[in-house]
């Protein structure tokens, strides 16, 4: 399997993409909770399963109960969005959007796919508007996991190319805090270089 | 008001799945065929009214939530489809299986005309997959149910049982907690070695060699084997060994249990009779020896010999035959032999295929006339198979003790064997 | 006229650039990519306006802003981010920035900043 290069230029203008995808993303839930949220700068790294298997596991204690949302999207650009909020957070969130004091398994479950909707939405349209491409979504999907065994993919794929783009959402007054991973794999990571290539191209015309 | 008939609402209601247009209030602008005929409610009797009217029972709250986000973002959003129905009620037909009596929807909320702050909803029916997921989950947990059963077989098993696993070359790949108790090993100090270290060298080759061949024939194989705990103290074990075949039909590997017989061998020790052939057993005839040799006055002319008697190709007798007809073999020698006897002589089992005989007030040509007649009697013996004999044979002389009678019976022994078999051979 | 623009994100760097320099084109830029620079090339240069990322390495845009403000009271220091949160923008105002602008930075915004700053 050919390795897809992804310069520096190309790493650059990714990052950069994604921390305007951030930022809009915060204050769209600081506006839905009407609270202030600590922005914070996304890591991107390429790697392939074992490496994305190590990287959630370096990234996500182990100790607690999580919500794990996955989403997919697609078009001229795809990947997988992934949501990943300790139970204690999402019935923070629950609290904080229902005003009620004991939100139901369901209402968490709701609150945790609206999160994730406005989390995708923002941070994936805000990225394809730059790149200049319409995605679309697909329904996500929303386990409780325990532990930080979030994905289950067997080593005999290990040899997938994917970029790993993640962050964290984090409203500390109101103890919410949640990771953001969005991935892409092999020839969607072409895709991706080719927009990213025209943006370059755009801007130098 | 009826629903107009052009291409897109012909499209539309062609669709499988429902589709409606409401807006922020909840008041629906457009309701296709699949939603009619699956809730019962008309195109007519649903356009220009709340949603409310029909449904009053949804949350709201949610679903309006839901409308603005789409709006706002200009997005879709969507609902949880794995929990009970959230949207509107929808009944289900099936009959035959009672899981689910409203459908199982997934719903999807996407902007249609944003500045007049409608959205489209779309449900879909997941009942199928969703029992399917349900049963998935069901069985999921009566295989965790059965595990966790299944483990603590397993660990009274290996607490219990003296068990060794070894691969196709025998080389040990396992062992049981209660064997390295028991034999006094450290938890992985046996893997990797061959099973023949644990066996000590009192169990003879020929065991071994009846055991791979018949483990090689893909047969269970059991006997006695003598084995060393770590301490080096040997113990007696009834071992049962088992080939285990992979679902390919190819040898996996081997599985041999154990089981502590020390005190049967002892027992048996003790015991003075030979179970198989019914002579005197070997600590016995020890004790006749004794005694024969102490406490009698014996001279030149009337002495005592001893008599070693082997039988001649034993071993192509068990091969070709099987042990059990080997044994039996044994047992009509020890009939015929106790047959031909004189009152007052003594005859053991002395081994596997050996026979050893005290007699007494002969001479050296007494002693062989009778070793002699014994020979053809066991020729003379119509079996399945033709039985043959040697024999060696030794006169007590002045000086003489067990050991070196035994020696000068072994060598005379040795000598017949030597001569052709089937021969008798004083020393 | 001359701007200093300080950004770790070269693509940030030149899609700022490329406006200014469509609406000024005799305008000189400078560029940093790190708060360090910034503070130096600032010195160095005096520049009327400074174009300002919040997230840099060596020193951040919230350290560089209060060097530079403090090195020059009257610096317009306008600071580019991708935090759009009102409460973010209020904090930095505080710190003595001119005005706070969401990145992407658009030609209409450019045209404020330059009428608002310059002229």
């Amino acid at each position: 399997m050919k390795l897809i290069e992804f310069s520096g230029d190309h790493l650059d203008v990714l990052r950069e993409l994604m921390n305007i995808a951030v930022g809009n993303a915060t204050a769209s839930i600081a506006d839905l909770l009407k609270a202030f949220g600590t922005m914070h700068i996304p890591k991107i790294t390429i790697s392939d399963i074992t490496g994305l298997k190590q990287y959630i596991q370096d990234t996500i204690p182990s100790e607690n109960s999580h919500y794990v949302t996955k989403q997919l999207f697609g078009g001229p650009l795809g990947g997988e969005f992934i949501f990943v909020i300790t139970d204690e957070s999402a019935i923070n969130f629950g609290n904080h959007l229902y005003d009620i004091d004991a939100p139901k398994d369901a209402d968490i479950y709701d609150a945790v796919i609206e999160l994730t909707n406005i989390l995708s939405a923002t941070m994936i349209s805000r990225l394809t508007e730059e790149l200049n491409v319409k995605v679309q979504f697909f329904v996500p999907s929303t386990q409780i996991i325990k532990g930080n065994n979030l994905i289950d993919l067997d080593e005999a794929q290990g040899y997938a190319q994917i970029i790993i783009i993640s962050t964290q959402m984090e409203f500390q007054n109101q103890n919410i805090n949640g990771h953001i991973f969005i991935l892409t794999k092999d020839a969607m990571i072409q895709s991706l270089k080719d927009l990213i290539d025209h943006k370059l191209e755009e801007l130098y015309a | 008001m009826t629903k107009p008939v052009d291409y897109p609402n012909i499209l539309l209601d062609a669709l499988e799945h429902g589709v409606m247009i409401v807006d922020e209030e909840f008041n629906v602008v457009y309701w296709n065929q699949w939603l009619e005929i699956n809730t019962g409610h008309t195109y007519a009797s649903m356009v220009g009214k709340s949603l409310l009217t029909f449904y009053p029972d949804i949350d709201y709250r949610t679903l309006q939530r839901k409308i603005r986000t789409t709006l706002r973002l200009n997005s879709p959003t969507f609902y949880d489809a794995s929990l009970n129905n959230r949207f509107i009620p929808i009944p289900r037909n099936k009959i035959t299986s009672s899981v689910l009596n409203t459908m199982q929807l997934q719903v999807t909320i996407s902007p249609y005309v944003v500045d007049q702050r409608m959205v489209m909803i779309a449900v879909y029916d997941i009942s199928d997959l969703h029992e399917l997921k349900l049963t998935l989950q069901q069985q999921m947990k009566k295989i965790a149910q059965l595990n966790v059963e299944l483990q603590h077989d397993k660990q009274i098993i290996d607490d219990n049982l003296l068990i060794v696993k070894t691969d196709g070359e025998f080389h040990i790949i396992e062992v049981s907690k209660a064997f390295n108790v028991f034999f006094g090993f450290e938890e992985n100090e046996l893997i990797g070695w061959p099973l023949q270290i644990i066996y000590s060298d009192k169990t003879p080759l020929s065991e071994y060699t009846h055991m791979k061949k018949t483990l090689q024939d893909l047969e269970r194989w059991s006997g006695e084997i003598e084995i060393l705990s770590k301490q080096s103290k040997a113990l007696w074990m009834d071992a049962v060994v088992t080939p285990w075949i992979d679902h390919l039909g190819v040898l996996s590997s081997y599985t041999a249990i154990y089981h502590d017989i020390t005190d049967k061998k002892r027992l048996e020790l003790l015991a003075t009779t030979d179970p198989l052939t019914k002579l005197y057993n070997r600590y016995r005839f020890d004790e006749i020896f004794d005694v024969t040799l102490m406490r009698e006055h014996w001279k030149t002319g009337d002495s005592f010999a001893l008599v070693i008697a082997d039988i001649d190709h034993f071993k192509h007798i068990n091969d070709a035959y099987g042990h059990q007809r080997g044994d039996e073999v044994l047992v009509r020698i020890a009939e015929v032999l106790r047959r031909t006897l004189r009152e007052g002589d003594t005859l053991a089992r002395w081994g596997g295929e050996e026979f050893i005989f005290l007699l007494p007030h002969v001479d050296a040509l007494r002693a062989i006339l009778v070793a002699e007649k014994l020979r053809v009697a066991v020729e003379k013996l119509s079996l399945f198979v033709n039985v043959q004999l040697s024999f060696g044979v030794s006169l007590f002389v002045a000086g003489d003790t067990q050991e070196t009678l035994l020696n000068r019976a072994d060598t005379a022994l040795y000598k017949a064997k030597e001569n052709g078999r089937n021969k008798v051979e004083l020393l | 006229m001359k701007i200093l623009v300080a950004d770790d994100s070269k693509l940030a760097r030149l899609s700022l650039i490329k406006i200014v320099k469509e609406l000024e084109p005799s305008c000189e830029v400078i560029e940093a990519e790190n708060g360090q620079i910034a503070v130096e090339k600032f010195q160095e240069n005096s520049p009327s306006i400074v174009f300002l990322d919040l997230t840099m390495p060596i020193i951040d845009g919230y350290e560089a802003l209060a060097q530079i403000i403090e090195m020059n009271p009257k610096a317009q220091v306008v600071v580019v981010t991708a935090d759009i949160q009102s409460q973010a923008q209020a904090q930095v105002i505080a710190l003595g920035a001119k005005m706070v602008i969401p990145k992407p930075i658009s030609s209409e915004k450019m045209q404020t900043v330059l009428q608002q700053l310059v002229f």
